[in-house]
């Protein structure tokens, strides 16, 4: 037996934990969790975790060292990875430094140069409808047509002049309508009318606006176009040495070889500059071929250095991430402290004495329960900066309301009974009675209630740092990922990454306060308050 | 009798608690820096550049005077309270500062109803996902489906509503091209929502709202099925369902005659909060969505220093919420005429 005992019903209660699995194995999560946020330092870091130089070890994560301590000639701040690039390094033997995992810092900012990508041009073959024209008669007659061949079974416009148009596409009484204004030389809108042959294929027929003339006109213009092709696209993507970067697309064999020629020539020349769209014939029918190179743009998508991807500042998401997790959580914990100390007071006081303290104080957390928590942060961080000590006075302020109830009523139950009687009647001055005698049996409460309280700690910093009320920047966080997020909605590295680990963390907790009152209060399972 | 007194006892209460939140925050707004004088003298001095003259040459004392008393900042404090209160009803008959052509009740008016409307259907639907979901969780207590649900259950509580909506919006309104493109990025309405038919308008308004929904859903989720789980456990262990059997009845008849009766006492005075509903938890899921209903006007306002614009805001949602707690407290006792509100 080791020489202090903890005492049989903790024991128990331990015992029943470790039974509900989920909430033992989240407990080793957090746990994890906390220790990966608390090395973050050596995880994700723009200084590298050992310098060897000229015979002598150096610990930039640990230590500051200035520029002179590894030959240069400025007391100033060192550029680590500048250094790692100059001759004294690169090109001595026995000078290295070794990075952490992750060598980026959560407030470095990474030049575009830096990022891997642009090595290929994307080479998009748009599938352009055909297009013709006709002008139609009064009758609907064909009076002059361009290029009419597709909508015409591959008749000339000499094959079918004079014909009307009926012949080759049903048109309802809307087209006829639209006809008829034209040349009753009334202002018409512009306008589409989808049409249908024999065999069920459909066209547009397009009118442009129509605006009323000297005269009535004699002819009017009708544009068809071939339905059913928007969106119709297939991609490859070409590097420098002009190879295909992915698997060509079926259209390529159908190319013609000087087609090919062509663009492949032009995606060469897309690397030293914009080129044109290029306009291809496929058996028949046109394409449109366009050459995109990937520019960096911040945020920018994740890539090999970068699993995460980078912010709108071109810094690390996982890096910042990471940091986040540390922040979150030891805030998180410290906000709940607070809470709870400020609770335990209030709550043991009201309950201690059941009188008129009682009853003020009822009154009082009448009085801040109506006040919205979320705007009185906002209204004070805007007015004294945005600050933790401020979020953590307010949030203390606000939030101890549900605690104090609990403790309220564990004290109220303890005022009767024998023991604290007893105290009282010795003389034991109130102060050493709930210090020494009340709050050890009350601790089951702030115990159930932790997990829980550090949930809404961690959900309310983010919500803030979201919002742009939380901690000042650039403190990374996942909210304020999130919130830039709001500005870029393609960028969803920004919003998947930040939400899975903050979820994660949450479910985690949630987990284990699920098995602290199970364990505790074995009567009821699952319940949140 | 008791009962009567007692509520109108509370009811006066809410008079000096209202004063009491609206006073303190009044305060602190006319100490703080940056509000509508400050910005006044500022966009003078550019106008001042504008015109060639000396950029630091400073405001004269008699502008500053009347600046001062365009904005009603050179009576004393306890004067303009008083104003504030009364004369300009809640300061609801006041212009914005930021948008001075409307009053403040004209902004919080056309805002309202949009947030009334999110508000008003997430309540209606979490209590009606919410209590039979509780009720099936509390009669197969232990069983593999109370199990499961309660790990849905729980994964609703950890993840923030906000965070959810983001997660939605980006799996399901297209914004980005590896994802679904189901719903529209946000907003209350399309733009052409005046010239769509009834059933345009109906589908285009449900379309809009289905992400957000689901987000006012999930904020309640956890804590109203559990609490009407175990709020009919601990009925149906009550001695008056054994009485029931008892006495002949079904096990089913004791259960949804008796026992759910007297489970929905505590879900009833959830009832309360649905006043404060539209507002403050909305501030971040309608800035998700970019909804322009209450909270993103009072966000907007407080980021522009449109005091009086949040005063008003302010002072809505409190008496809302102390009305709406009276109001839950009210239902309670119609429900249970057990409740006393002696004190012991």
């Amino acid at each position: 037996m080791p020489r202090f005992s903890i005492d049989p019903i903790t024991r128990r209660r331990w015992q029943r934990f470790r039974r509900t699995r989920r909430a033992y194995y989240s407990l080793w999560g957090m746990v994890v969790l906390y220790l990966i946020g608390l090395c973050a330092n050596f995880l994700a870091n723009d200084r590298p975790l050992v310098v060897r130089y000229e015979g002598n070890w150096y610990f930039p994560v640990f230590a500051y060292y200035p520029g002179t301590a590894f030959g240069g000639d400025l007391h100033t701040r060192v550029d680590y990875k500048d250094l790692a690039q100059e001759p004294r390094f690169a090109e001595t033997k026995g000078n290295y430094m070794i990075f952490p995992p992750l060598p980026f810092g959560p407030n470095e900012n990474i030049p575009p140069a830096d990022i891997d990508a642009g090595k290929t041009i994307q080479v998009s073959f748009f599938r352009e409808p055909q297009v013709a024209s006709v002008d139609l008669n009064e009758e609907l007659e064909i009076r002059r047509a361009q290029t009419p061949e597709f909508f015409f079974g591959g008749s000339s416009f000499r094959e079918i002049r004079g014909q009307p148009l009926g012949d080759y596409w049903m048109v309802g009484d809307d087209f006829k309508a639209a006809v008829r204004q034209r040349f009753a030389n009334q202002a018409a809108p512009a306008q589409t009318i989808i049409a249908t042959n024999a065999s069920g294929e459909q066209i547009e027929l397009a009118f442009s606006p129509f605006e009323p003339w000297d005269r009535a006109p004699n002819v009017v213009r009708v544009i068809l176009r071939e339905a059913g092709v928007a969106g119709n696209y297939q991609t490859t993507s070409f590097d420098e040495a002009g190879e295909a970067a992915t698997a060509l697309p079926p259209i390529w064999n159908d190319l013609a070889e000087a087609d090919q020629q062509r663009v492949r020539e032009a995606a060469a020349d897309r690397f030293r500059s914009l080129v044109p769209d290029v306009y291809v014939t496929v058996e028949g029918a046109p394409y449109r071929v366009r050459f995109s190179r990937e520019d960096v743009a911040y945020p920018f998508r994740p890539t090999d250095a970068h699993p995460m991807g980078l912010d709108n500042a071109g810094r690390d998401v996982l890096a910042r991430i990471l940091y986040a997790l540390r922040i979150s959580l030891n805030f998180g914990f410290v906000l709940v402290a607070a809470t709870m100390i400020v609770g335990t007071i209030i709550g043991g006081l009201q309950g201690y004495s059941a009188g008129w303290v009682d009853l003020v104080g009822q009154r009082l957390i009448e009085i801040w329960e109506s006040l919205p928590f979320l705007y009185v942060i906002i209204l004070l961080g805007s007015v004294f900066g945005q600050s933790f000590g401020l979020l953590l006075l307010v949030y203390a302020v606000f939030n101890w309301i549900g605690i104090s109830y609990y403790m309220r009523g564990e004290f109220l139950k303890l005022r009767k009974q024998p023991f604290i009687e007893a105290a009282r009647v010795m003389g034991i001055p109130p102060i050493k009675i709930m210090w020494r005698h009340m709050l050890p049996n009350s601790l089951v409460p702030l115990i159930t209630f932790f997990p829980f309280s550090l949930v809404g700690a961690i959900s309310v910093l983010t919500a803030l740092d979201y919002l742009g009320f939380g901690l000042p920047p650039p403190t990374p966080s996942w909210g304020e990922l999130l919130s830039q997020a709001q500005d870029a909605p393609h960028a969803w590295w920004l919003i998947l990454y930040p939400s899975l680990v903050l979820f994660f963390v949450l479910l985690l907790t949630v987990f284990v306060g699920e098995g602290i009152r199970s364990a505790f209060d074995p009567r009821v399972a699952s319940r949140i308050e | 009798m008791e009962r009567l007194a007692y509520f109108i006892r509370r009811l006066l209460l809410v008079i000096p608690t209202f004063i009491g939140i609206t006073l303190s925050t009044f305060i602190l707004i006319q100490f703080v820096p940056g509000g509508p004088v400050e910005q006044a003298i500022i966009q003078m001095r550019g106008l001042q550049n504008v015109q060639g003259a000396n950029a630091s040459q400073a405001i004269s004392e008699r502008q500053r005077e009347a600046i001062k008393a365009h904005f009603g900042f050179d009576k004393p404090i306890h004067v303009r309270y008083w104003n504030w209160l009364v004369h300009d009803k809640m300061g609801m008959e006041v212009r914005s500062y930021k948008y001075s052509n409307k009053t403040v009740w004209e902004l919080i008016s056309e805002r309202f109803p949009i947030s009334l409307t999110f508000g008003l259907t997430g309540f209606i639907l979490s209590y009606l996902v919410c209590i039979p979901l509780g009720i099936a969780k509390a009669l197969r207590n232990g069983g593999v489906f109370d199990l499961w649900s309660s790990v849905i259950v729980f994964v609703g509580y950890a993840i923030p509503p906000f965070a959810f909506g983001m997660l939605l919006k980006l799996f399901f309104s297209g914004s980005s091209t590896h994802f679904l493109d189901w719903f529209p990025l946000g907003g209350f309405r399309s733009d052409n929502w005046a010239t769509l038919s009834l059933w345009g308008k109906i589908t285009d308004q449900l379309h809009h709202m289905v992400l957000p929904l689901l987000c006012y859903l999930i904020g309640n989720f956890a804590v109203l099925t559990l609490l009407m789980k175990n709020s009919l456990l601990d009925q149906i262990g009550q001695d008056y369902i054994r009485t029931v059997i008892a006495k002949g009845g079904t096990l089913r008849r004791a259960i949804w005659l008796h026992a759910l009766r007297n489970a929905m006492i505590p879900i009833a005075t959830g009832i309360g909060s649905i006043f404060t509903l539209m507002f403050a938890g909305a501030v971040l899921i309608e800035r998700v969505f970019n909804i322009p209903g209450m909270g993103w006007l009072s966000l907007d306002a407080m980021v522009s220093r449109d005091y009086m614009v949040f005063m008003g805001i302010l002072a809505l949602t409190s008496l809302l919420g102390l009305l709406g707690r009276i109001f839950s407290d009210f239902c309670y006792a119609l429900i249970d005429p057990r409740i006393t509100f002696e004190k012991n």
